[in-house]
């Protein structure tokens, strides 16, 4: 028997629903023992062992599209919940962990098939098992003159990471993995096939061109939701650029800030400059980084003044703040484009400084795709990595560092004033929940998305097993995650998606018009999905039957109905 | 037993020559040359047909009781191999690998590291048999928390000898049968280390291997 389930499903249902998907994809794949399950649990819970650990009772793993049809039709008849993950290893947003405890997790990993790369027109179409480690080798092995734009996770699944708002590292509109898919292929909460865009025009061959076909899009509907299980997905790649450069801009004010980031976005909006922004505060000094006994005094009374600040930064090496930018093309246009956005840099703060530090033509020499792969740069050129990864491997200083984390990333405008303000909110979050400071005025954006940043927020730890007071350690991570979490969307700064368990009081700040807008995927869904069988709870979106279960105020919080008091604000 | 000749992973030259003095001094109070003592007879000579053959054998390659279990697995004939913190490249050697022939894993890492390769194994059909993490405290004893087959626990004994742990925690795996159906926990300390302290970070030894799905079946 399962350690859970649904509500409503008896155990004797819930063995014949079992034999019901062994008939469809085979004994095999169907996976029931505690071994098995375990290993859809989220390796970062907050919850980790606890009562309320969101758990799946079952997992199925379909290979083909006819196969999900044939599940998702069993379900219905068993108001079964399923729970669709692609490589399920989205580790800091729940990994394969059910947002319902009890629902079957639809394991697609067996879908798996590179269905098409055109190096020509310059996309691909997936299934959601393909890692961007496999499109990745699927292009190299051919020779194709494509990249692929990877997140942090290698590990991860393009269909996937798009439908999460996934993000990535080349030029700006690939970064926007959702942005940047064109048509999909989704399996309906009850059993239909549908495609998007131009896919619904039969013998059409653009379905991976042009992505409105005619009448509502609604492909959105699909990302973050709950509204269909989808299948095949198409992507926008990059053609190989001739090259890529690099330079660096450097300000010695704190005051800098502001003028930099509005040339900036002229010359990003205007397409002059196509790579991402990396940040960095030399001053400050990294995130995470040791401080020195200075930076202590500097924040020991409270939040510093813009003098202070301007001090501090003088007496530390005179470079408040430093952006990398990148830019793809060809060589002659990449220099042409760092003169013209030199000459607009030093228009706006005539101190600035200017280092073109790289032009490296591609495709690069194998000893520079030695070098480049093992470094950061892999990112930038569409190499899947887990570099990010190695960063969070090391404590040596901790003997018992946490096992995991929850990732938060909130968006903000690409002001002076919102990263400020940002900080300054994780700076009296900080205090409130008497944290060590670890918050800064020199934390920096990251530019993921090309149209904002995203700040981020408070990298929350989580604790298993082998953490002596691990109940007690998670207890109170919740804590911080919730509290700067409501801190930071109470000032209108909101997160861009959250862990699991998180997403009910993330939903619940998005309340306009009296969760108009929920209200409205709730009617959807009704209509669209009457079982409530499709990951009920994605991102609050609960069917009727189980809208009990949402937890809008947090999960130590008591259950209750959406904060009515606190909706409504316009 | 896997055998393979002597490899020279474990050289200076690849995992950094003071890592590799720093492991000489912390080995050189273990029972290494007894090694062979230590840890159990080869299949061949035992009647534990479900032993498990390891395709690799790491260890992290800068922690100073990592080394030590590299060591020691060499001079046991072990197919040892270093592990830094970035697993892309192992991912990408797995993955192949895998695809062919779901091959067991066992090593003794930083945590991070044995859950990312746990994940990747999950992938290939292999499941985490055997897992101890092993926390350095603030008196210079190790906690260990231990989960596998009962029949490998049973050998905790291994880990009670201040700074020969990584010995022990490498002869545990080398007990370490397929079986996730006797599965228990337990949690031991040890002795406090006369050796160098090692640093004061966690690892973690682990079993990856594949498992017979009719040894734990389907429970409906």
């Amino acid at each position: 028997m399962p350690k859970v389930l649904p509500a409503g499903v008896a155990a004797a249902a819930f063995a014949s629903a079992m034999k019901e998907f062994q008939g469809v994809v085979g004994a095999d794949w169907v996976f029931t023992s505690d071994a098995d399950v375990d290993t859809y649990r989220d390796a970062y819970s907050p919850l980790w062992n606890e009562p309320n650990e969101y758990v799946p009772s079952a997992a199925v793993a379909p290979e083909t599209v006819e196969q999900v049809q044939a599940l998702v039709r069993i379900a219905n008849r068993y108001k079964l919940p399923l729970y669709p993950v692609s490589t399920g290893k989205n580790l800091a947003y729940g990994s394969s962990a059910p947002c319902y405890s009890g629902s079957v997790v639809l394991d697609l990993k067996r879908m798996n098939r590179v269905l098409k790369v055109d190096d020509k027109r310059n996309f691909a179409l997936v299934e959601p098992g393909v890692s961007y480690f496999d499109l990745y080798r699927y292009i190299q092995e051919r020779g194709l003159k494509v990249w692929i734009d990877v997140p942090d996770p290698g590990w991860g699944s393009p269909v996937g990471n798009a439908l999460d708002h996934g993000v990535g590292y080349t030029a700006s509109p690939f970064r926007d993995h959702f942005g940047s898919h064109c048509g999909m292929e989704v399996v309906t909460p009850t059993g239909e096939i549908i495609r998007t865009g131009m896919g619904a025009l039969p013998n059409a061959d653009s379905w991976q061109d042009y992505r409105y076909g005619v009448g509502p899009w609604v492909d959105g509907l699909f990302g973050q939701g709950n509204f269909g299980i989808v299948t095949k997905m198409g992507f926008w790649l990059f053609p190989q650029p001739e090259a890529m450069g690099r330079a660096t801009v450097s300000v010695s004010r704190y005051a800098d800030l502001g003028p930099l980031i509005e040339v900036l976005n002229y010359l990003e909006d205007s397409m002059l400059m196509n790579g991402m922004q990396n940040w960095s505060s030399p001053a400050g000094g990294g995130v995470g980084q040791p401080k020195p006994a200075e930076f202590s005094a500097l924040m020991a009374n409270g939040w510093p003044t813009d003098e202070q600040i301007e001090a501090y930064v003088r007496a530390h090496g005179g470079v408040a703040w430093q952006v990398r930018l990148h830019f793809y093309g060809t060589e002659k246009i990449i220099r042409a484009t760092c003169e013209c956005a030199e000459e607009r840099l030093r228009q706006a703060i005539p101190a600035v400084t200017f280092e073109l530090d790289e032009v490296l033509k591609l495709p690069p020499t194998p000893e520079q795709a030695r070098t480049h792969e093992s470094q950061p740069n892999a990112d930038h050129l569409g190499v899947p990595n887990m570099i990010t990864y190695a960063s969070m491997s090391r404590h040596p200083n901790d003997p018992e560092p946490p096992q995991g984390h929850l990732d938060m990333f909130c968006i903000s405008p690409r002001t002076a004033q919102g990263i400020m303000q940002i900080n300054r909110i994780l700076y009296e979050t900080e205090r409130q929940l008497s944290l060590p400071t670890n918050a800064s005025p020199f934390r920096v954006p990251n530019h993921w998305y090309h149209r904002c940043y995203m700040m981020p927020g408070m990298m929350t730890p989580t604790y298993r097993d082998d953490t002596p007071d691990r109940s007690t350690k998670n207890r109170r991570s919740r804590q911080i995650y919730e509290t700067a979490l409501k801190n930071l969307t109470d000032a209108g700064f909101g997160l861009y998606r959250t862990a699991l368990g998180m997403q009910d009081l993330l939903v619940n700040q998005y309340s306009f018009g009296d969760h108009a807008l929920l209200r409205f995927q709730e009617a959807m869904k009704d209509a669209i999905d009457p079982n409530g069988i499709v990951a009920p709870g994605r991102y609050s979106i609960w069917p009727k039957r189980l809208r009990d279960q949402r937890r809008p105020n947090g999960l130590d919080a008591p259950v209750a109905a959406l904060n009515q008091k606190e909706g409504g604000k316009a | 037993m896997a055998s393979r000749p002597r490899d020279p992973a474990i050289a200076p030259t690849l995992i950094g020559r003071r890592s590799f003095l720093q492991a000489g001094a912390s080995a050189a109070v273990m029972p290494l040359v007894g090694i062979a003592h230590w840890l159990p007879a080869p299949p061949a000579a035992t009647n534990s047909a479900s032993r498990i053959q390891f395709h690799k054998v790491l260890f992290d390659r800068d922690h100073p009781a990592a080394l030590a279990f590299g060591r020691a697995g060499q001079a046991a004939g072990l197919p040892v191999e270093p592990v830094g913190a970035d697993v892309t490249a192992l991912w990408r050697d797995l993955t192949l690998r895998w695809r062919q022939e779901r091959v067991a894993m066992a090593g003794l890492t930083t945590e991070p590291v044995a859950l990312y390769l746990q994940l990747f194994a999950q992938d290939a059909g292999l499941r985490l048999v055997f897992r101890a993490s092993h926390t350095p405290l603030s008196d210079g004893r190790v906690r260990h928390y231990l989960s596998g087959p009962r029949a490998t626990l049973q050998h905790a004994a291994l880990l009670d000898t201040g700074e020969g742990w990584p010995l022990g925690s490498l002869a545990l795996l080398c007990r370490c049968a397929a079986n996730l159906a006797a599965k228990t926990a337990l949690t031991r300390t040890s002795p406090p280390s006369r050796a160098p302290a090692f640093p004061q970070e966690r690892l973690v030894s682990w079993v990856l291997a594949p498992v017979a799905r009719n040894q734990y079946g389907h429970n409906i």
